[in-house]
Parts: structure tokens; sequence; C-alpha cells
């Protein structure tokens, strides 16, 4: 078929459009970690308040639980995935850059005690930090806004003690993690 | 009419199939194919060409048993489409005065 200057201009576009349409997040990891934190934070918190000695004991059960599940789902996903784009890319580093991040933390804060007030405070600087990139990715201002939320609740968490720490992480979860999860899936359901 | 376009890139799937992939790092091929509205058939003589010419890498593999090819455009594929782009350009400017 003869093609004219206008043809190619439109395939073009057409192509280059298509592949933009590529660049999507259903917002479910964002939900499943945000639940679980929070629950957990909030069991934590009922569990300490009633003076129960293992109240942290809740999170060993449910981080490794939400690790698991993120692998499953992170396999299915990449069994249904026919096209990477650069932002998959980039959002594959950024996700890698912070569960190493968060893992030092976890691993390394708990062992050396006498900085064990700050650990809440810099693992939500560790949260917003990679939502805020990752807000600025996806062009989702909800993200954006929710990384400052957790900012904010880092900064407050680092002048008051455990027990409302464990609060402002569930605050910080429900605003950065579960409020945007939900509005990042609404999204991705209006764009099918 | 089109001598400056380069004729590899001037036909309308092996065109789709570059601008496609232009925008992304891989895709496969059933996704190029649902995308540029192609027959297999037609895709694979294109895709090959592309190859010959060193604008794409294409890579057969397996997943879950299913053979798997996906492709991904080469440093030369995107120059020659920077040139294509150019050459459009100064064509339609030629053509509007």
């Amino acid at each position: 078929m003869e093609m004219n200057e206008n043809k190619a201009l439109e395939i073009i576009e057409q192509m280059i459009s298509n592949a933009k349409r590529e660049i999507k997040d259903n917002g479910k990891y964002h939900m499943m970690w945000g639940y679980l934190v929070f629950v957990s934070a909030l069991i934590d918190y009922f569990l300490l308040i009633t003076g129960k000695q293992y109240h942290a004991y809740v999170w060993g059960i449910l981080m490794p639980l939400g690790g698991l599940v993120s692998i499953l789902m992170g396999r299915k996903q990449s069994k249904n995935q026919r096209v990477v784009t650069y932002v998959d890319e980039v959002f594959k580093y950024v996700i890698i850059a912070f569960v190493v991040s968060l893992l030092l933390v976890c691993l390394i804060m708990p062992m050396t005690s006498k900085h064990w007030s700050s650990f809440y405070p810099v693992l939500m600087i560790i949260y917003a930090f990679a939502l805020f990139i990752m807000g600025g990715i996806l062009q989702f201002r909800p993200l954006r806004m929710g990384a400052m939320a957790i900012w904010t609740c880092s900064f407050v968490a680092f002048f008051v003690g455990y027990d409302y720490q464990l609060l402002l992480l569930a605050l910080a979860v429900l605003s950065g993690f579960i409020i945007p999860g939900h509005l990042l899936n609404l999204r991705a359901r209006q764009h099918v | 009419m089109f001598k400056d376009l380069n004729p590899i890139l001037h036909s309308q799937l092996r065109l789709a199939v570059i601008s496609l992939l232009i925008g992304v790092k891989e895709a496969e091929f059933n996704y190029i194919k649902e995308k540029t509205a192609s027959t297999a058939g037609n895709l694979s003589v294109q895709l090959q060409k592309l190859k010959e010419a060193g604008y794409i890498e294409i890579d057969k593999s397996f997943r879950d048993n299913f053979p798997l090819t996906t492709c991904k455009i080469t440093a030369g594929g995107i120059a020659a489409f920077e040139t294509y782009v150019k050459n459009l350009k100064q064509y339609i400017q030629v053509k509007s005065k």
C-alpha cells in the first residue's frame, strides 16, 4: 500500500501513544503493604498498651508473609508482562534500592539497641523517599502528597515514644500507601 | 517522491514496529502483532528485514515451554528512526511552502 507523509506521521504518533499507555500501576502492592503495616502497627500498639510482653512479634509474622505474597505477585506479573517500558526499568531499580535500604534498617537497627527509638522514624523516611520518586515517575500527585505526609509523621515520630510512633506509622501508611494505592487502582481501572 | 526517506523504514508495518519499539525497552512478538494489527506471517518477515538492517535485536527463548520472541530496538535503529523523522519533517515543510 502506498504510504504518504501524513500516513507515516499518523503511524508514528499512534504507535508512540500505544507504548505510552503501557505506563500503569494498579496500586496492588501499595494497598497490600499499606494494610499489612497498618494492621501490624495497630496490633502492636494495642498489645503494648495492654501490657503484653511479645507485642512486636506481629511484625515477624505479617512482614515475611507480605514478602512471600509480593514474590508470588511479582512472578505472576512478569509471566503476563508482554512489554517492558523504560518506566518499568526505572521502577525496578527504585524498588530494589527501597527493599535493600529497608532490609538494612530492619536488620541492623534492632541489633543496635541505642538507636531503637529512631527505628520507625527512619523507616518512614525510606518509605517517603521511595514513594515520592514513584509519584514522580507515575506522574501521580497523591503518591507525592502521601510521601510528604509520611515525612511529616516521621519528623514528629522522632520526638515521641514507641507507642505514639506506632500510631504515627499507621497514619503514615494510611496516607502514603492505602489511600494512594486505592486511587492508583481506580485510575488503572478507568484507563482499561 | 520519497527519495530521501529510508526505504527500510518507509513501509507501514516496519515503521509501526520501529515507532512502537522506540518507546519501550523490549516487547514480545504477540504484543507487537496486536498493537500493529498485523498478521504473524507478515510481521515475521518485516521483523527479519529490520533485524538484517541492524535496527532491531530479536531474542528467541522459552516461557513455560512455549516459544517466546522478544524484540528490542538497537542504537542503529534509534539513529535511523531519528533521521527518518527529520527527513519527513523537511519533506512536509517543503510541501507546505
